[in-house]
């Protein structure tokens, strides 16, 4: 049933070795100190890409998977809302009211500001 | 069939990449693979909604962070531990034991699988409706619990980072209340300080 | 088919869990305004004792067949004794942390609202009739508990403690999850009763009993079972002393809870040999936990492999699920509630504010510095010891009974063999404080609170082991578990 999406992955695969073979075999290399090191932008490359990140963007990722949780939650109950509307519209409002005193709690804590 | 076994085998594979790559993130990346490898897995199993589900939020937010996480040690490749030199081989054998244990189950309990019309009967082709059918029935409690999970684990999270101590913190401009962060300087010192003694190594 | 169908909650048997809900947004809302965390704590403390007359109320109601969401959610004696066993727990702990979060410099205001959605897990897990709101409650349960023992700021210890429970539990959770869904294939139910029914004559029992024993492993490291208990020392020594009075009650309380409910419905589905190995474990327990804890010299590391021990003598009360242990491990589960937080609470009195001289060297003397914390902690040790007329004697007869009614009499001899070795290391604790000449300072910190919290454990454990009958009788009512069936 998916073989036509199989294809169009193979078909992609293959387009995208073939530029790297044809590239590798036909393209001219003269490699040069410049040519080799990474390219950051057009601006020479500061030490290491390897720094630690601050927590907070750990906070802020973690705030996002929370609420993109919730989102994924409300999906069926969208589709299925028209069945039971005041039912599904009173669990969609207490599950919102749990999430929002995490709302309020991350902004009273100041995990939103960026500083 | 033939379509699972490719599906399992990459399953399998990244899950192994996963334990026994050294850089974390090619561990990172080969439980993308798997988590994808699962994704396809739903598809095929006429599951769509759950397949999206999955890669909005397992391959895409929580590999985030994962990522974040990876980036925020900044640990770069294993480090050999002197102590504990006898965990790794136990932790082999412990997971061979489980495999074995669960590969004995499986040949001596060989079970027909449920044809596709049973599938399809209970996943009801596997659209958002028939979840929302289920999960505002027989799930409802859970459903409610979830959100109470995810109230709980925001506050145990944000309550270890962001230790707003007001006594504690360095007082700046008489602004203490109003803010109780600074990322680099204050919640961030928790991760930083450890830096010496992680990397005293290298 | 009518869409959502009739839907059935009985808000008696909610209210417990509703109530700890609320409870732990307004003190989270008020602690983020409030200038000490004393506010919060009498929140906290309101809320528990509010959750609890619901509790006391719904459990002398006699409709012992209550039950929400379709016997997801159960409201029948043992969850409603249990939870209010969890809310005793609770109570106590934050009696106990009241002061002691001031002098240690753990106020934060997140601090109280942990502590109750964490009692809100193991109440969801003691009245989960579910294996997806096991889950969800043990995930509330565990997630508050991580945090809490990484709770002392700038403390490698601490630190160490919260991530070893943290990556231990996760583990225990991982095996939790994958024992569910090995229960779900071969059931096609989460719901006990059904998944006990569904095996019956089935022919993936083999299955089934895989998944039953990844379950029985995933709890076993929240019970601190022997295998899964490595976790139990470090974690106690690491982790704030108020913290530890918390979890060594309301964590091994949900997570008995929860196995004493699968032991009792899906495990006589499952194949024999499941329950061979939970002997093993217990009996492994049982040697464990009490041979190490007589090498200790640190109490909280003491207490720690002694909590394991008792895990192993409630491990008992599991193999004989249906032949009253489930009341036995019940009455069990109160006492230790009592005697154990209590220990913790002297414990929290006795040591520096920063946890540290937990050496048993800090007791000497104690008998004549401070003759009443002395006094309690001794009643504690012999009860925790089983001693005759002590709750802790008394619960350990309970369960030994119902070992040898369940046939495991090697078992029930083996427990009778470990608590004499017991006695040994409880008894140097008493020896310290009486016969030993003190070489500290007198230890000055007082705390009206945690001595309320004292008092409460020590008339309560005293109370169990002369007039046992009233609780027993309570907890005896409707011996097998309203499971669906």
């Amino acid at each position: 049933m998916y073989l036509e999406v199989l294809m169009m992955f193979l078909a992609a695969g293959l387009i995208a070795a073939a530029a790297l073979v044809v590239g590798g075999l036909l393209g001219p290399k003269k490699p040069g100190e410049v040519k080799l090191s990474a390219y950051e932008s057009g601006v020479p490359a500061v030490g290491s890409a390897r720094e630690r990140f601050p927590v907070h963007f750990y906070l802020v990722a973690m705030v996002f998977i929370i609420f993109d949780l919730e989102t994924a939650f409300f999906y069926p109950l969208a589709v299925k809302f028209q069945a039971a509307p005041q039912f599904l519209f009173a669990n969609a409002v207490i599950f919102v009211a749990i999430l929002a005193v995490g709302y309020v709690y991350l902004l009273r804590k100041g995990v939103l500001n960026w500083k | 069939m033939v379509a699972f076994v490719i599906l399992a085998a990459l399953m399998v594979a990244g899950g192994v990449g996963v334990v026994t790559l050294r850089q974390p993130v090619h561990a990172a990346l080969a439980l993308v693979g798997t988590l994808l490898a699962l994704a396809v897995t739903y598809v095929t199993l006429q599951a769509h909604f759950l397949a999206a589900i999955q890669v909005i939020v397992y391959a895409g937010a929580i590999m985030v962070l994962f990522l974040f996480v990876i980036m925020l040690l900044n640990v770069s490749g294993e480090r050999t531990g002197d102590r504990l030199k006898w965990l790794k081989p136990a932790a082999w054998a412990a997971a061979g034991v489980t495999v074995a244990g669960l590969a004995v189950v499986y040949f001596l309990q060989r079970q027909p699988l449920p044809g596709a019309a049973v599938v399809d009967g209970a996943l009801g082709g596997g659209g958002a409706e028939r979840i929302g059918e289920v999960l505002f029935t027989d799930y409802l409690l859970a459903f409610q619990l979830v959100g109470v999970l995810l109230l709980t684990g925001v506050i145990a999270a944000v309550s270890l980072v962001q230790r707003a101590a007001p006594e504690t913190r360095p007082q700046r401009g008489g602004a203490a209340r109003s803010a109780p962060h600074e990322p680099g300087a204050a919640s961030g010192a928790g991760v930083m300080r450890d830096d010496e003694l992680v990397h005293g190594g290298h | 088919m009518s869409f959502p169908g009739v839907l059935d909650i009985d808000w008696n048997v909610m209210a417990p869990a509703v109530s700890l809900l609320i409870t732990a947004i307004v003190a989270l809302v008020f602690g983020l305004s409030a200038r000490d965390s004393r506010g919060p704590a009498a929140v906290a403390l309101i809320g528990v004792l509010t959750a609890g007359i619901f509790a006391v109320a719904h459990l002398f109601s006699g409709n012992e067949s209550a039950a929400s969401f379709g016997l997801r959610y159960l409201g029948d004696v043992p969850a409603t004794a249990l939870t209010l066993v969890i809310l005793l727990g609770t109570a106590m702990a934050i009696l106990v942390s009241w002061d002691q979060l001031e002098r240690g410099g753990m106020g934060q205001p997140e601090y109280y609202p942990l502590m109750l959605l964490s009692a809100l897990g193991a109440v969801v897990m003691a009245s989960a009739g579910d294996l997806i709101t096991l889950i969800l409650g043990l995930e509330i349960m565990s997630l508050p508990a991580y945090a809490l023992s990484a709770w002392r700021t700038r403390d490698r210890q601490s630190e160490e403690a919260g991530m070893k429970y943290f990556l231990l539990g996760a583990f225990g959770s991982a095996m939790l999850i994958y024992g569910t869904a090995l229960l779900y294939g071969a059931s096609g139910s989460f719901v006990y009763g059904a998944v006990a029914a569904a095996l019956q004559g089935g022919n993936l029992t083999l299955l089934a009993t895989a998944g039953g024993a990844l379950v029985l492993a995933g709890l076993g490291f929240k019970a601190a079972l022997a295998p899964f208990h490595q976790w139990a020392p470090d974690v106690y020594t690491g982790a704030p002393t108020v913290v530890v009075t918390f979890m060594s009650v309301v964590i091994k309380v949900g997570a008995f809870a929860a196995l004493l409910r699968i032991a009792a419905t899906v495990f006589p589905a499952l194949q024999p040999w499941l329950l061979t190995a939970l002997a093993v474990i217990v009996a492994l327990t049982l040697v464990v936990g009490n041979f190490t804890a007589l090498m200790q010299r640190g109490l909280k590391r003491m207490l720690a492999y002694s909590s394991v021990a008792h895990a192993g003598y409630l491990g008992l009360a599991l193999l004989a699920a249906n032949h009253g242990g489930v009341a036995a491990a019940a009455f069990y589960l109160s006492v230790y509630a009592l005697m154990n937080a209590g220990a913790f609470a002297v414990l929290t009195l006795v040591t520096d504010a920063s946890d540290h001289g937990d050496d048993l060297e800090r007791f000497a003397g104690l008998g004549r510095t401070r003759p009443g914390l002395a006094a309690a902690m001794a009643v504690f040790m012999l009860s925790l010891g089983g001693i005759p007329l002590l709750g802790g004697f008394t619960g350990k007869v309970l369960v030994f009974q119902a070992t040898i009614d369940a046939g495991h009499v090697w078992l029930a001899v083996l427990g009778i063999a470990t608590s004499v070795v017991a006695l040994f290391y409880y008894f140097r604790v008493i020896a310290y404080m009486y016969f030993r000449e003190s070489s500290h300072a007198p230890h000055t910190f007082r705390s009206t609170p945690a001595r309320v919290a004292i008092a409460v454990a020590l008339v309560g454990t005293v109370l169990l082991g002369i007039l046992p009958g009233w609780w027993h009788t309570l907890l005896s009512v409707g011996p097998r578990f309203l499971a669906g069936y």
